[in-house]
Formats: C-alpha cells, structure tokens, sequence
C-alpha cells in the first residue's frame, strides 16, 4: 500500500488528461492505496468551475469529479491560481480551496507524487 | 526531509510556467524539504540577465527569482548544453547555478523522491 498525490494541469478541455486522472484515482483506490490530495494548480483549477453546460453526449467532467468526491477523496485547488486565473474562489463545487504550502506538505509526506498534463 | 526537484523546460514568457515553478520551489523551501529547480531548453533565459518585462506590460519577476538567495533555496541547476545552445555563459545569468551536463543531471533525478515539471 502506498500513498499517493495527485496533481491536475490541465484544463477541463483536455479531455484525454482528464479521463486518465480519474482512472489513475480510482485504480488505485481499488488496489487499496490512499490517495492524500488531488490537486488543482495552473489551468487544472477551471475543473472547480461550477459553470459548466454540456450536452448528454459529452463528457460529462463535473460528474467525473462527484463520484470521487462521494468516495471522500479530498480534491483541492491552488487558491493562488485560481484568483489570477478568475475563478470565483466562493463557488468551487466538491473542490476545497487550499494553498500550496498545504499541499507541498501533503506532497512531502507522500510515496509518489503523480502529475497529470 | 525529503529531496524535491522542481523542472523547468518552458521560456520565461510562455504562460505563468516559469512563475508557478518559482512558487513550488519557494514554497518546498518554507515547508523544509530539500528543493533543487533545474532549467533546461529554453526555461534557460529564465535567467538570463538584464531583461525588463515592464517594458511589454509583465510584471518583472526576474526580481524574484533573485530572492531563492535570500530564502537560503542554493540547488538551482541548469543543462549545461542549453545554455550553450542559446549562446549564454554563467556570467550572463542573475543568480549563481550549477552548469550539468546530461549524465550529471541523470544522477541528479534519480537521487529525488519526488519531480515536477512545470
């Protein structure tokens, strides 16, 4: 068993990155590691967006992110990023608002540390 | 305490790449990890000398990368074949780094626990 930290950088529109971030998380999560943080930084942060509008035949990320946050995955985003970038920092769905420092410390205490981009 | 390494590979005015790099290295140092930031390509000119951003409207974070010094971060590293490659020597550069070629920069990922390229 390992633990793991997750890092998201790209945005909701690179469906490829996204799809691969949730399996990646859920594998593990069935081979029984812990997963301490999903990450948003850079443009991974617009995936906390509550604005989303798709039709029934896309894929449909916000859901992607609820079946992760139901299974009591803690999903941060980079506040820091997410002001420069214009997110509204109230409205970020099953995302927590956290800082760096709080995920470098997670980051620190980790086995592996995977980015995805 | 752990060894981090911090991968830059993207120009300085590509995105905040160069910037969210500085961030994460930063903030590895406030938390007491031991974090080295390596340039290769051409994140290179990220430290070059005498540029003025202000000049086209970009805030001027040359000044902080200058404040790795302050912060005691002294593992900045760069690919010695860039810096050739973009006609720079160590005298061009705004803080003192450590020229690795490719076998050192080799020893130098495998000796970290974790590495992230921004």
């Amino acid at each position: 068993m390992s633990r793991f930290v997750l890092s998201l950088h790209t945005p909701p529109s690179d469906h490829d990155t996204t799809q691969r971030i949730v399996k990646f998380a859920n594998a593990c999560l069935a081979q029984g590691h812990i997963i301490d943080a999903i990450f948003l930084y850079q443009q991974g942060i617009y995936h906390a967006s509550t604005h989303f509008d798709l039709s029934s035949d896309e894929l449909q990320i916000p859901a992607l992110w609820q079946q992760l946050a139901d299974q009591k995955l803690n999903l941060m985003l980079c506040v820091t990023a997410a002001e420069k970038r214009g997110l509204d920092i109230k409205n970020t769905g099953v995302f927590t608002v956290a800082g760096l420092a709080e995920f470098a410390m997670l980051a620190s205490d980790a086995d592996k540390w995977v980015q995805f981009k | 305490m752990i060894n981090v390494l911090v991968m830059s590979q993207c120009s300085p005015f590509d995105d905040l790449n160069i910037r969210d790099a500085l961030d994460m290295t930063l903030i590895f140092a406030a938390v007491d990890q031991n974090v080295s930031w390596l340039f290769s390509g051409p994140a290179v000119l990220a430290l070059k000398k005498h540029q003025q951003p202000n000049d086209i409207g970009l805030k001027d974070f040359f000044k902080n990368i200058k404040t790795l010094e302050i912060y005691d971060v002294e593992n900045i590293y760069v690919c010695e074949k860039s810096l050739l490659d973009y006609g720079l020597n160590k005298h061009d550069l705004l803080i003192e780094a450590k020229a690795l070629n490719f076998s050192q920069q080799q020893t130098l990922i495998k000796a970290q626990q974790h590495v992230v390229n921004l």
